[in-house]
């Protein structure tokens, strides 16, 4: 292994600091509502200094480098055009994210129920979940498998006499620690160790793409991307099989509006802070800003590309995909000096740690909330019902445990995880309508939650289908995924003027001034 | 300071120096989140002690949020 003494020591202190720090803050946490949504106490710049936390995860950036390493930037005007729409949308006029927060729900499922019925929050508390999990499943085994190759770990490990594969153990000690962490107060705790997990990771991805600029040369970088890439990776619509597309856009672009309004990890985030005018501003600065650290994280995949070039070195016997995914942790793996090494690596543990346990709390209070305590005749009180939720954590880990050892990827990660969230997308579909379509009913909501469920599902399972016949897949991800939607939305629409009835409608734009003029929230 | 390729045009200095400066604030913003953080910090433990324990909010529809979803 490549990592020092001073490296170890260095993410022995990190890591040990914040474990006493979350048992410190595990002494606050009094209520269900302190450990699921900080008590809706949460103000804006710990909101946004958390939140950052909880969106890079090991994952995204595992993801984010094999992007920069297959694509370049040609991320930039996919990013330049969402935020045209999704800033003055979410940041400035609040839509739907603001009159969320004012329905003073938990979750998306407890909303659904307000507006529509107890039965379909217990179908998309199912979904969603399900979707959630499915997405987190690979989480672990990403993140285990990056940092293997960056530690340089042997592919197997010997303990107690048996082989076994180093990146299971690896996975193993990630998921103990997310296991620690949420069991340490829960959302609170999260909230506060995510805001310093945050210093952590953005002082560890600065000095580290600064060190390989520095190392590589300005000019022999970008000179190298271009040479190596061509135009697709400076402009997303190029005509090349490495840019993104049109499609690609769109289908980001309306996943990025409808998982507003779905996405459990985002609305519980939403829901922990202390008004519907700090929800709004929160998106707005974290989108604004949020993109320079894509592209730094972009940049590190790229200054792989420009030291190693695109094809793997002749000793190594690994194929396309599977490079693309390896290149960044094993270049960095080799010119990464001691001390970087240890902020690196306590970096991409925290960054880890924030998202899964974010991620982890989110998706097992919707299996509680929505999925057990509907058919419960009595409420499970406090200690229960946390305890219920810690019980969900802890069979979640070892579920991903066990699909970690048999996962093999189809698509690239960033894919994967986007077609998953798609299922969860026709959730969003229904709460957008719900909150503004007074028309909007049941029976609607049903159609694009199941239209929304159906379609990605039988994409996936299609693909692994295919992969074991190894025949060529027709569909790209972008394709299933943005028409997936589209449907989804008529579904809603034609279902909705088709069922006659009273719906659940009620205004909440008043609530949302109501709570806005108050300086805290009731 | 950097030559950029003329067959790429455009979109190579655009997105150069696009990243750049988009890098750049993200870390001058980082430091203003940390420094507003801290703050935010102090004030989260002092609500959280003062508060009082609602045990019906706890993400059921009935008792704490009833009220909050008139019918249309």
């Amino acid at each position: 292994m490549n990592v020092t003494s001073i490296d170890w020591i260095i993410l022995g202190t990190l890591f040990s600091g914040l474990l006493v720090l979350a048992i410190w803050i595990n002494s606050q946490c009094k209520s269900v509502a302190d450990y699921l949504v900080s008590g809706r106490k949460v103000r804006l710049w710990l909101g946004m200094g958390a939140g950052i936390a909880g969106e890079i995860g090991l994952v995204s950036i595992a993801a984010m480098c094999e992007q920069g390493f297959m694509r370049g930037f040609g991320f930039v005007q996919i990013g330049i055009l969402a935020m045209c729409v999704t800033i003055p949308l979410f940041g400035i006029f609040g839509f739907g994210i603001e009159r969320f927060r004012a329905s003073r729900a938990m979750s998306v499922p407890q909303y659904i129920e307000m507006r529509y019925s107890r039965r379909l929050r217990i179908l998309t508390g199912m979904t969603n979940s399900l979707a959630g999990v499915l997405q987190m499943c690979i989480f672990p085994i990403v993140g285990a498998a990056f940092l293997r190759v960056l530690i340089n770990a042997p592919e197997n490990a010997v303990i107690l006499g048996y082989a076994v594969r180093s990146d299971c153990v690896i996975m193993a000690l990630l998921l103990g620690c997310a296991v620690i962490f949420t069991h340490l107060g829960g959302y609170i705790t999260l909230v506060v160790t995510n805001f310093i997990q945050m210093i952590v990771i953005m002082v560890a991805i600065y000095w580290v793409w600064g060190y390989l600029l520095a190392d590589l040369g300005l000019q022999n970088f970008w000179s190298t991307l271009e040479d190596q890439r061509g135009r697709a990776a400076f402009y997303a619509f190029a005509e090349s099989e490495n840019a993104y597309g049109w499609t690609w856009f769109l289908w980001q672009l309306a996943m990025a509006i409808l998982l507003q309004f779905s996405y459990g990890p985002y609305l519980q985030k939403y829901a922990s802070l202390d008004k519907p005018k700090t929800v709004s501003r929160s998106y707005m600065f974290s989108t604004i800003f949020g993109t320079g650290r894509t592209y730094v994280i972009l940049g590190i995949g790229v200054c792989a590309l420009v030291a190693l070039g695109a094809e793997p070195p002749a000793d190594l016997a690994v194929g396309g995909q599977h490079w693309n995914s390896m290149a960044t942790p094993y270049y960095l793996a080799r010119i990464v000096p001691p001390v970087l090494m240890g902020f690196l690596l306590a970096g991409l543990l925290f960054a880890d740690i924030s998202t899964t346990d974010q991620y982890l709390l989110s998706w097992s209070t919707s299996i509680v909330n929505d999925c057990i305590c509907p058919f419960l005749k009595h409420p499970l009180g406090t200690e229960k019902h946390i305890g219920a939720v810690r019980l969900t954590i802890v069979v979640l880990c070892i579920l991903f445990f066990v699909v970690g050892i048999f996962y093999s990827p189809t698509l690239p990660i960033w894919e994967f995880t986007f077609l998953l969230a798609n299922i969860i997308g026709g959730t969003g579909i229904a709460v957008l309508f719900g909150m503004y379509w007074p028309r909007a009913t049941t029976l609607g909501a049903y159609g694009a939650v199941l239209t929304s469920l159906l379609l990605p599902l039988t994409d996936l399972t299609l693909r692994w289908v295919y992969q074991a016949q190894d025949w060529l897949y027709p569909l790209a991800p972008e394709t299933t995924g943005f028409y997936t939607y589209v449907l989804a939305t008529a579904v809603m629409v034609g279902l909705s003027l088709l069922s006659r009835g009273e719906t659940g409608y009620w205004d909440l734009g008043q609530q949302v001034r109501e709570m806005n003029q108050k300086e805290t929230d009731v | 300071m950097i030559n950029f390729s003329p067959e790429i045009g455009f979109w190579s200095p655009f997105v150069f120096w696009f990243v750049l400066v988009s890098a750049v604030a993200c870390g001058l913003f980082a430091i203003v989140v940390i420094i507003g953080g801290i703050g935010d910090l102090r004030y989260l433990f002092r609500e959280i002690r003062k508060a009082e324990v609602d045990e019906s909010d706890d993400g059921r529809v009935e008792g704490a949020t009833e009220h909050l979803c008139p019918k249309a």
